[in-house]
């Protein structure tokens, strides 16, 4: 019998990590070093570990690894195109927040240093090309995270080794 | 170098390289070499917050990430080159492990973001290096598992490979 599908639960997790990613304030997660991007590998290998029968052969560690990668690219185009949509509907509103946050608290920070931050935080990427670098960036660093995520998984819900049959239990007495 | 220590070396050697990266863009900033260093902020700016208060400072520059994800890659380096050092295949317990070298780097965000207390840089570096340390010596051993059958599989295909040329040899011969 053949091992299950690994695109479906791929594609599961790789929304987990889009959406994480994208929804404002929620993506302050990946801020603890990219723990949505994990959580969406980490679940991608939950999903696909529910998919496995007695009758299927035993998930491996080779499987973990490629459904968490293949859920942090998954993850990055959906990311990408999330972002996109949300800067459309709702225009930048962290960008936002942190201005008014800056603007009404009495923070002593020298003049030059808050027109670098408004500078810094004005400075939103438009444009296909800008896109399209995103995407590539995304494309390269989400699967190694959602790999580790993978790996993770694999650590949690490894499945018992067979026990090892000696030639004493093995041979009837 | 046995097969076994050589999953360690491509490991460690991998992580090095992720590590010395950080170090690109405040290099290339101190280098004057706006574009580049650009580049690769944003590269980063993809996993990380980037805040110039919470980052430490290579030249006057801050590095690609954050102070506490800077802890994390390098406890990380140092985790595996403990798992390398000291070989384990007991993974007993892998999860609950997890949860606790995390845990003093939840405190640290949740308290500061509730402003019980407030993080400071040897808070951030600590709970990011005990963290780091702790998942380096959990996942470096399952890392190594699957870099080993990777490799194995490498020696096994060459040795095919040049078995079948001399016996190919032979019979030309």
């Amino acid at each position: 019998m053949q091992k299950p599908d690994k695109f479906l639960p791929a594609l599961y997790g790789g929304i987990i990590i889009g959406v994480i990613s994208t929804v404002p304030f929620l993506n302050f997660v990946n801020c603890l070093c990219c723990a949505g991007i994990l959580f969406g590998g980490f679940i991608a290998v939950f999903l696909y570990r529910n998919n496995f029968t007695p009758d299927t052969p035993p998930f491996t560690m080779g499987d973990c690894l490629a459904v968490g990668a293949m859920a942090g690219v998954v993850g990055a185009v959906v990311a990408t195109v999330l972002d996109q949509v949300f800067l459309l509907l709702f225009g930048n509103v962290l960008k936002e927040f942190i201005l008014q946050l800056l603007e009404s608290m009495d923070l002593d920070i020298p003049e030059e240093a808050l027109e670098e931050i408004r500078k810094r935080i004005e400075e939103v990427p438009t444009g296909i090309v800008s896109v399209f670098i995103e995407l590539v960036f995304g494309l390269i660093l989400y699967p190694i995270f959602g790999l580790l995520g993978g790996l993770i998984g694999y650590g949690v819900w490894k499945p018992p080794a067979p026990p090892s049959q000696t030639p004493s239990s093995a041979t009837p007495s | 170098m046995g097969l076994k220590r050589a999953p360690y070396f491509v490991l460690f050697t991998t992580v090095l390289i992720w590590c010395s990266l950080l170090f690109a863009p405040p290099l290339l900033s101190a280098l004057e070499a706006p574009t580049l260093s650009h580049v690769a902020y944003r590269f980063f700016s993809r996993i990380c917050h980037q805040y110039d208060a919470r980052s430490l400072h290579v030249l006057g520059y801050p590095l690609a990430v954050c102070a506490r994800c800077s802890a994390i890659y390098f406890g990380f380096l140092g985790g595996m080159l403990v798992a390398a050092l000291c070989p384990t295949r007991e993974r007993r317990r892998f999860t609950l492990w997890l949860l606790l070298v995390l845990l003093p780097v939840l405190i640290d965000v949740v308290l500061d973001g509730t402003g019980v207390h407030a993080s400071n840089v040897f808070t951030r570096i600590s709970t990011g290096l005990i963290f780091g340390i702790g998942s380096g010596v959990a996942l470096a051993p399952l890392f190594a598992e699957v870099l080993d059958l990777f490799l194995s599989k490498i020696t096994l295909r060459s040795n095919f490979v040049k078995f079948s040329q001399e016996r190919e040899n032979a019979e030309a011969g």
